[in-house]
């Protein structure tokens, strides 16, 4: 047969569909019986298999539940307990000035934070909820380090009042508000930067403080990076 | 990368925590804030006018105004406040204020990682630029970065403006 050569073209890929979708006979292998003998076979067909008397066997695995239990293992290894110790972005162990701090940092509302932190909460929590309830509340707070600002300088819930009064001077000092494992790389930062249209990038900090992660990473996958 | 990273959630999870604080103390909702800003202040700059951070700072409710917060990242930061001058707004609509209206200036020197929180209808202005001496003797201007973040009360709109004061003999 002569092909044309327009016909014989064929595009790359196309040999495989063709060889799938062309009629395809089965050679049976040497010692097997033709096709058709068990039509011609006078054995009755075995019965299907019944159930024994009693429980029913639990179900086997499917590959779905086994995914689901790999994932489980998976993040039990990031499950936090008293022995973990959450290490901050970035900040080397020497650095961390307290752990109190640290899980302050990534409690994501599980742990309360810090010492210093707690008389305030307890304050603004005085309308009847306890200041563990009003840690709780409070959103995840990763990223946070050494770098964690000195809660203790700042203002109580009392301190703002005599801002806001109008008998008030207008103004409050907070010494040591940050601390210098913050301030140093902020200064390097912004001091690298020759362009005034860099605060467009700055501005890129969320208003809602949930949303802690711009690129909308949850928190898992966030200590899951660390690690 | 991961420590200018996290310095700058801490200095985001700051104006947050004021705003917290603040609406905690006045029970009018201060959001917390989205916008930080970079102020610089290099070469041979002299002092700043005097000014307000409210646009019309008369407009600003005398017990629950805006607030602005400086965060001084090197030694010598320098920013001048009048105390209490946030109250002859009360009586007039507009910024030529006399003088001896308000009272003496404050020059606060905040260190390296101290903030200042203002009303921002108080009339303040930072300073002229720090100068030292290199090794050969020449005198060299201190570039100063601070970072600047507004914390609004309520659902106050924000306006790019500030009320910058002219200081007058007696009221016009």
């Amino acid at each position: 047969m002569v092909r044309s050569r327009r016909s014989g073209k064929r595009r790359r890929g196309e040999h495989a569909s063709l060889a799938a979708d062309s009629p395809q006979h089965e050679i049976p292998p040497p010692g097997s019986p033709a096709p058709g003998h068990e039509l011609l076979n006078d054995v009755p067909p075995t019965p299907p298999p019944t159930l024994p008397p009693g429980p029913l066997p639990a179900p086997a695995l499917t590959a779905r539940d086994g995914l689901l239990d790999e994932r489980a293992l998976a993040l039990a290894l990031f499950e936090e307990n008293d022995d973990d110790e959450v290490l901050a972005s970035g900040v080397a162990p020497a650095t961390v000035g307290t752990d109190e701090d640290l899980r302050a940092g990534c409690s994501g509302g599980t742990t309360p934070r810090g010492a210093a932190h707690a008389s305030s909460a307890h304050e603004i929590g005085a309308g009847g909820e306890s200041a563990l309830e009003v840690n709780r509340r409070r959103p995840c707070r990763c990223w946070d380090a050494a770098s964690v600002p000195n809660w203790a300088a700042v203002p109580g819930v009392g301190d703002p009042r005599s801002l806001l009064g109008a008998a008030s001077a207008g103004y409050l000092a907070m010494e040591g508000v940050l601390p210098l494992p913050a301030v140093v790389p902020l200064l390097e930062m912004l001091q690298r930067q020759k362009n005034v249209k860099m605060r467009l990038l700055f501005n890129g900090y969320p208003r809602n403080r949930c949303d802690t992660h711009i690129g909308a990473r949850r928190m898992e996958d966030a200590r899951l990076m660390l690690v | 990368m991961l420590d200018e990273v996290g310095a700058w959630r801490a200095v985001g999870e700051l104006g947050a925590e004021l705003a917290e604080r603040l609406t905690a103390a006045s029970g009018i909702l201060f959001p917390a804030p989205g916008d930080i800003a970079h102020l610089r202040t290099t070469g041979n700059c002299g002092v700043q006018p005097a000014h307000t951070d409210a646009w019309e700072p008369w407009l600003q409710h005398k017990d629950l105004p805006s607030a602005s917060l400086i965060i001084a990242l090197q030694d010598n930061t320098r920013v001048t406040v009048y105390p209490g001058s946030h109250r002859v707004f009360r009586r007039r609509e507009h910024c030529k204020v006399p003088r001896g209206d308000v009272g003496r200036p404050v020059v606060l020197t905040l260190s390296q990682g101290s903030a200042l929180l203002l009303r921002q209808d108080i009339i303040h202005h930072g300073m002229e630029t720090v100068m030292e001496e290199d090794e050969v003797g020449k005198a060299l201007t201190v570039q100063n970065d601070r970072l600047l973040m507004y914390l609004f009360q309520g659902q106050m709109v924000v306006k790019n403006k500030t009320c910058v004061i002219e200081w007058v003999e007696r009221e016009p």
